[in-house]
């Protein structure tokens, strides 16, 4: 029996223990024909890791292009240097620290969770040019059209505090200043932004903000990339997402006026006073009157297709009659309406035209922020969770509304990440975005 | 003897793995699961009650126990960061217990307690699937009180109630950060549940061969009073989160239909067929239904639809010698789970396992079993439509186990002249 039994029972014990793992590996990683051992990234604030209105050392730690630079480690990078703040508050470039979500009292005296001032100090810029040069050169408010000026330099506090010689050093002879072999550029959405942020107030003179003009845009993106690229180097280009798909130009509804028939039929009553006929109030939520010069008496209602500025001030809305008495319709710089939006729509188009036509020229990955972001807008999901574009509870933007948190400069990377793979060869791994954290709680 | 029970606890403990694989258990008894887990038409010891309640015409009185020791070992590899996640090791020991009465030449009485669906994985912290399960524990214990008729001196029929107890824990880690803390918000789902059901089934017993069928009924699990705690939330949001809230659920522990045959090849060799038939589609949706609803906490559906699914088993048993049975057997699973709905709790697809065993005659009243299952759920490569969760998932398991058959009367075994 014994004889029997043994390779049986000795068979069985072999057998299990080869194969009672599960047999999953890695794949192998790859560069492709790319060679990142000098990586530049090139852009503006939402490069350098600015977020909550501020720049600050947290956010350059979470910044997409520090995340990038990890992954491109496993696959031949070399050291990223950032030209980080010091520690504490931030810096929003007029010295304002970031804002972090508390409790502020309303006019009505309700008190709730929105954005205030953090209770650290501001940081003040340092002057971190010793250290340089640096493989981050992000630099908050810049458009593509200011990367080539030497005088930019001077101008811009955030450039100032780490190039070589202000007033002489452009964004892009700091960029170039390590020799890159791999560089991102995103560049392009202050050219659009400011302007929009700003309610698209036609520009009263060259430092207000405006819409870049397309031929000077065309122009500096040329001179970028053959600087960029002057010595073999390949990249990658993002281009500028909608304004339409950021909760600073979303989250305060167009029809924010919640009535009872008492007092639609009280304002009634006080428009037909004034004789102004094109607006009718009813029971139940009204759209704010905004000023239009293009309506009768330069006023009207606003309808879906207007977005109200998350810099409108909200007690104005709610106790200041704002957006509802007939002598206070909320000013343009608080509106983009329906023209306004499509100017600015239109815009982002020629410019983001130009983009592609140069990934295209200078053989570039595209990375298409702006199908991103209107997919992002849209609602998505990332392992288990959703994220969406509304402000604070939407998981990706920042308190401030334009910028992403570390969860949505996370996924920002791996749009780089996906692009560069396809365009190169390469097989980069992406980041886990659920790995970073999202808006904090108090 | 001895020797080689201390070479299977060696086996026993040098395995360490995790997870069961799918939610129904194939471990139903020793000398069944030694030959692939056959036995709806092969009435050879008492565990024929849950396979077949019919077949204990033709069984005697006995009792009849074992248990498993569980090494379920799963894995998971993320396409897009591309990274392996193992699965922590975890040990389950599911368990049955079969007693068996001859009441008269007619009427036999038997009781049945053992565990048909069960599952558990515990993934590591912080893996990359952590916002949907970090870890699920399913158990059911049936109770099934049977009884069965013989109708003719070779054919019977048979059936069973079954009361069902179980438990339910569902963990995961919530995508809230605190602003003052550096700590993991977590939800957790606990709750205890029951349900009824019956089993029933006939036999035919000829010289050569014997036929069973049988039929095992849907079971609605439902959970009425869970406990559903979060914790680490940050105060702001402690209201939307409350700590001791409660939920509902249901889990349908479906159907099955059973036909199997088992044909004595030759004096001392037996080999058994099986098939099953089980209704999956019962599990449509889970949904979790929450005492206290809140702005950040709503009811949730989420689709399962799930699909019947078919299984093949076929075993053979050899009686070495006198005081001595072998038995090797293997089984072919199909997985109700479509692509797209593979989820972190049952990592599931079509399954293939190998199974042996051996029982010992130490006396002629006392027997012990032994059984080694090994089991392939086999690579599964998708994207799942809810979570946007894209890898691949493999688990394999390992199971060894032990039983003790007593029979209260002797019986000869007709086939032991050598």
């Amino acid at each position: 029996m014994k004889n029997k039994l043994l390779p049986f029972i000795i068979l069985g014990i072999c057998f299990s223990l080869s194969s009672c793992y599960p047999e999953l590996k890695e794949k192998d990683i790859k560069a492709g024909s790319a060679d990142f051992s000098r990586y530049v990234a090139v852009g503006n604030s939402l490069t350098s890791g600015y977020a909550d209105g501020a720049l600050y050392k947290e956010g350059q730690i979470n910044s997409f292009p520090k995340m990038l630079s990890e992954q491109f480690e496993l696959v031949g990078g070399g050291l990223f240097k950032i030209p980080y703040m010091e520690s504490g508050g931030g810096n929003d470039g007029s010295n304002s620290p970031r804002r972090v979500l508390g409790y502020a009292t309303s006019c009505m005296g309700e008190t709730s969770l929105s954005p205030v001032f953090t209770t650290e100090k501001y940081t003040p810029l340092n002057n971190v040019k010793a250290a340089g040069p640096y493989n981050l050169v992000g630099v908050p408010g810049a458009r593509a059209i200011d990367a080539n000026l030497g005088l930019y330099s001077l101008l811009n506090p955030f450039l100032n505090r780490f190039c070589s010689t202000p007033g002489i050093s452009s964004i892009i002879s700091e960029a170039t200043r390590i020799n890159p072999t791999f560089f991102t550029f995103w560049l392009g959405n202050n050219d659009v932004l400011g302007y929009a942020m700003g309610g698209a107030v036609p520009p009263q003179n060259i430092f207000s903000a405006s819409l870049s003009d397309e031929n000077l845009f065309r122009s500096s993106i040329q001179t970028s990339l053959e600087s960029l690229t002057k010595n073999g180097a390949k990249g990658a280009i993002a281009n500028i997402p909608n304004v339409t798909s950021i909760p600073y130009f979303t989250t305060i509804p167009w029809n924010g006026v919640k009535l009872t028939q008492g007092k639609a039929d009280t304002l009634n009553a006080l428009y037909n006073q004034l004789g102004i006929t094109n607006i009718t109030w009813t029971e139940g939520n009204n759209g704010f009157v905004i000023v239009d010069s293009a309506a009768p008496n330069f006023i009207r209602k606003a309808t879906a297709n207007d977005l109200i500025i998350l810099s409108t001030p909200s007690d104005s809305l709610k106790c200041g009659q704002w957006g509802v008495h007939p002598l206070k319709p909320l000013k343009d710089a608080y509106v983009l309406d329906e023209n306004e939006v499509n100017e600015i729509v239109n815009h982002t188009a020629k410019l983001n035209a130009i983009i592609s036509e140069y990934a295209n020229t200078f053989d570039l990955a595209l990375v298409d922020m702006n199908t991103f972001m209107k997919s992002l807008k849209s609602g998505m999901v990332y392992n288990g969770v959703s994220y969406s574009a509304v402000f604070v509870t939407g998981g990706g933007f920042s308190l401030d509304g334009v910028h992403p948190n570390p969860r949505g400069y996370a996924m920002i990377a791996n749009e780089f990440i996906k692009s560069i793979n396809q365009k190169y060869g390469a097989q980069i791994p992406m980041v886990n975005a659920n790995k970073y954290k999202g808006v904090l709680f108090p | 003897m001895k020797k080689y029970n201390l070479l299977l606890l060696v086996c026993l403990f040098s395995f360490t793995s995790s997870f069961a694989g799918g939610f129904k258990l194939g471990l139903q008894g020793q000398k069944q699961l030694g030959m692939g887990h056959t036995g709806v038409g092969f009435a050879q010891d008492a565990a024929i009650i849950y396979f077949n309640p019919a077949g204990m015409s033709f069984v005697g009185s006995q009792f009849c126990g074992g248990v498993n020791a569980l090494f379920p070992n799963t894995s998971y590899f993320d396409i897009s960061t591309n990274n392996v996640t193992k699965a922590t090791s975890q040990v389950f020991t599911p368990f049955a217990l079969y007693g068996n009465i001859k009441i008269n030449k007619t009427f036999n009485f038997g009781m049945a307690a053992y565990t048909p669906f069960g599952s558990g994985v515990l993934y590591p912290k912080e893996w990359i699937g952590r916002y949907i399960l970090t870890s699920i524990d399913l158990q059911s214990v049936y109770l099934q009180p049977t009884l069965s008729i013989k109708l003719t001196n070779n054919f019977s029929i048979g059936g069973g109630f079954v009361y069902s107890i179980g438990n339910v824990n569902i963990e995961k880690d919530l995508p809230i950060q605190s602003a003052t803390q550096d700590f993991q918000a977590h939800a957790k789902l606990n709750g205890k549940a029951n349900g009824i059901g019956y089993n029933v089934g006939a036999y035919l017993n000829t010289k050569k061969a014997a036929f069973g069928i049988a039929y095992h009924s849907r079971v609605n699990m439902e959970v009425k009073d869970g406990k559903a705690n979060f914790t680490n939330i940050p105060a702001s949001l402690s209201a939307n989160f409350p700590s001791t809230n409660t939920f509902k659920s249901k889990l349908p522990l479906p159907s099955e239909i059973a036909i199997g045959a088992s044909y004595n090849l030759s004096k001392r060799t037996t080999a058994a067929f099986d098939f099953n038939y089980t209704f999956w589609k019962a599990f449509d949706t889970l949904g979790y239904d929450y005492g206290v609803n809140t702005t950040s906490l709503s009811d949730t559906k989420s689709p399962r639809l799930y699909e019947n699914a078919y299984s093949l088993k076929a075993g053979i048993q050899y009686d070495a010698t006198k005081n001595t049975t072998i038995r090797v057997g293997g089984f072919y699973d199909q997985t109700p789970v479509k692509d797209g709905y593979v989820s972190p709790e049952l990592p599931d697809n079509n399954k293939m396992g190998l199974t042996c065993g051996a029982t010992f005659r130490i006396w002629e009243r006392c027997h012990i079993d032994c059984s080694l299952l090994y089991e392939n759920v086999f690579k599964r490569t998708q994207k799942n439509l809810e979570t946007q969760l894209e890898g691949t998932f493999h688990t394999k398991v390992i199971a060894p186990g032990v039983g003790i058959t007593y029979l209260f009367q002797k019986r000869t075994y007709k086939r032991k002249r050598y």
